[in-house]
């Protein structure tokens, strides 16, 4: 019952405040102050890391070093606002390793780079920043790379890419 | 073999010398062979903080520079049986030592005493690798204020990828009042934010200047919430399982009462 008179003294004392509390303003800044704080690593770092991450993929597929893209960023929520740190990798892809012999990797390179500039005419100038001569672009979401294997799984995504056009 | 623990916080001004001499005092209290280690050179405090300004002969540059033996740079404290300072050098700067020589000397104290407790300065620069160059454990104080939990959390992410896992957070100067009224951020908001285990909440109050304007630690005074504050997460540090007593939350029949006529 004490528990009862209490909220209520609690309630008309609390109606006379403003609604905003300058702790939730606190915390939201330093939520997303932490967030940048703490993606925040050192170029030498990230160099090495990035460094470390080709020669991994150069093992099973041909990449064009010059234009792969790894930087820490933030993820972004669905209400605009900034969430976990994750790692972003663009790896443009050259050639992929198979065990294909190469008249036959010639071949088909040729009929997909066909595919892809039909692709590339249709796609609105300011979407990509793709060479020509790249197959296909990787992107990797939430840490994890999502690298195309072989011929059958490359084809799949381009299937996606037209979906999504 | 004792256990070296840093208390640090990357920005000034939050209680880490306050936070050092308090649960210095109470482990030494408890029986405890203690010493304090100040490595704030060119900005020593811990000494005037303890009341031990005037019997500074030698000092930690001293003893890494074997100007003096370790012993005969130590300030016994009267009040406490086993509680020892070793002084920072006031007129020399973070340089003076380095990284290599705080190891060395955290292990010949290791040997002699239960507790070191190493006072670390601000920032994240030489003197604080200096300070956690030996450290076993780390407890580190922040505030519920804004910039203080930024530096908290940058100064546990360079903890962590050093060798000292699991830094304990104390905060420190919590106002119950403005707490609960949402103007001052929760001890639960800033565990959240921060992730790391909680030691300790320690009040603020005015006890803190008053017995420091002596050169008393505030546990003697025996009025004191802040005092309590500090004798509960030396328990803690002693390996003892308490649940962490947060200001203006307090447990019991009395405090309950109180709070109903609150704001």
């Amino acid at each position: 019952m004490f528990e009862n008179i209490a909220k209520f003294f609690k309630k008309l004392v609390k109606s006379e405040q403003p609604e905003t509390k300058s702790k939730d303003t606190a915390k939201e800044r330093l939520h997303l102050v932490l967030m940048q704080d703490r993606a925040n690593v050192s170029a030498d770092f990230l160099e090495l890391m990035k460094q470390e991450i080709i020669e991994v993929i150069k093992k099973y597929i041909e990449v064009d070093d010059k234009a792969i893209d790894v930087r820490l960023t933030n993820k972004v929520e669905e209400d605009g606002t900034n969430g976990s740190p994750f790692l972003y990798a663009n790896i443009p892809i050259v050639k992929v390793k198979n065990e294909m012999k190469p008249q036959e990797q010639e071949k088909e390179k040729k009929i997909e780079d066909n595919k892809e500039n039909s692709i590339e005419e249709k796609k609105e100038e300011n979407k990509t920043d793709k060479d020509s001569n790249e197959k296909e672009n990787t992107e990797t979401n939430e840490e994890k790379s999502k690298i195309v294997e072989n011929n059958e799984e490359e084809n799949k995504t381009e299937e996606v890419v037209e979906k999504e056009e | 073999m004792g256990e070296v623990i840093v208390i640090t916080s990357g920005k000034g001004g939050v209680g880490k010398t306050t936070t050092t001499a308090n649960l210095g005092s109470s482990l030494a209290e408890s029986g405890k062979k203690v010493v304090l280690v100040d490595t704030d050179i060119g900005l020593r405090n811990l000494d005037v903080v303890m009341g031990l300004e005037n019997r500074i002969v030698y000092d930690i540059v001293d003893v890494v520079e074997e100007k003096c033996k370790l012993r005969q740079a130590l300030i016994k404290d009267k009040r406490f049986e086993e509680l020892f300072l070793l002084p920072a050098a006031q007129t020399r700067d973070k340089s003076a030592i380095n990284e290599e020589q705080m190891i060395e000397l955290t292990k010949k104290l290791k040997e002699e005493f239960d507790y070191i407790l190493i006072d670390c300065p601000a920032g994240i620069e030489q003197g604080f690798k200096n300070a956690i160059a030996g450290a076993d454990r780390a407890i580190v104080v922040t505030t519920a204020e804004i910039s203080a939990i930024r530096d908290a959390d940058r100064i546990i992410g360079l903890l962590e990828s050093s060798e000292i896992k699991n830094p304990e957070l104390v905060v420190n100067r919590l106002r119950p009042n403005m707490v609960r009224k949402g103007e001052m951020m929760d001890v639960d908001d800033i565990v959240d934010l921060l992730s790391v285990d909680l030691i300790g909440v320690v009040p603020d109050d005015e006890y803190i200047i008053t017995q420091t304007n002596k050169g008393e630690p505030v546990i003697k005074n025996k009025k004191a919430p802040s005092g309590k504050a500090y004798i509960e997460i030396a328990k803690r540090i002693l390996g003892e399982n308490i649940d962490v007593t947060i200001p203006g939350r307090e447990k019991g029949f009395w405090a309950k009462f109180k709070s109903w006529f609150r704001k």
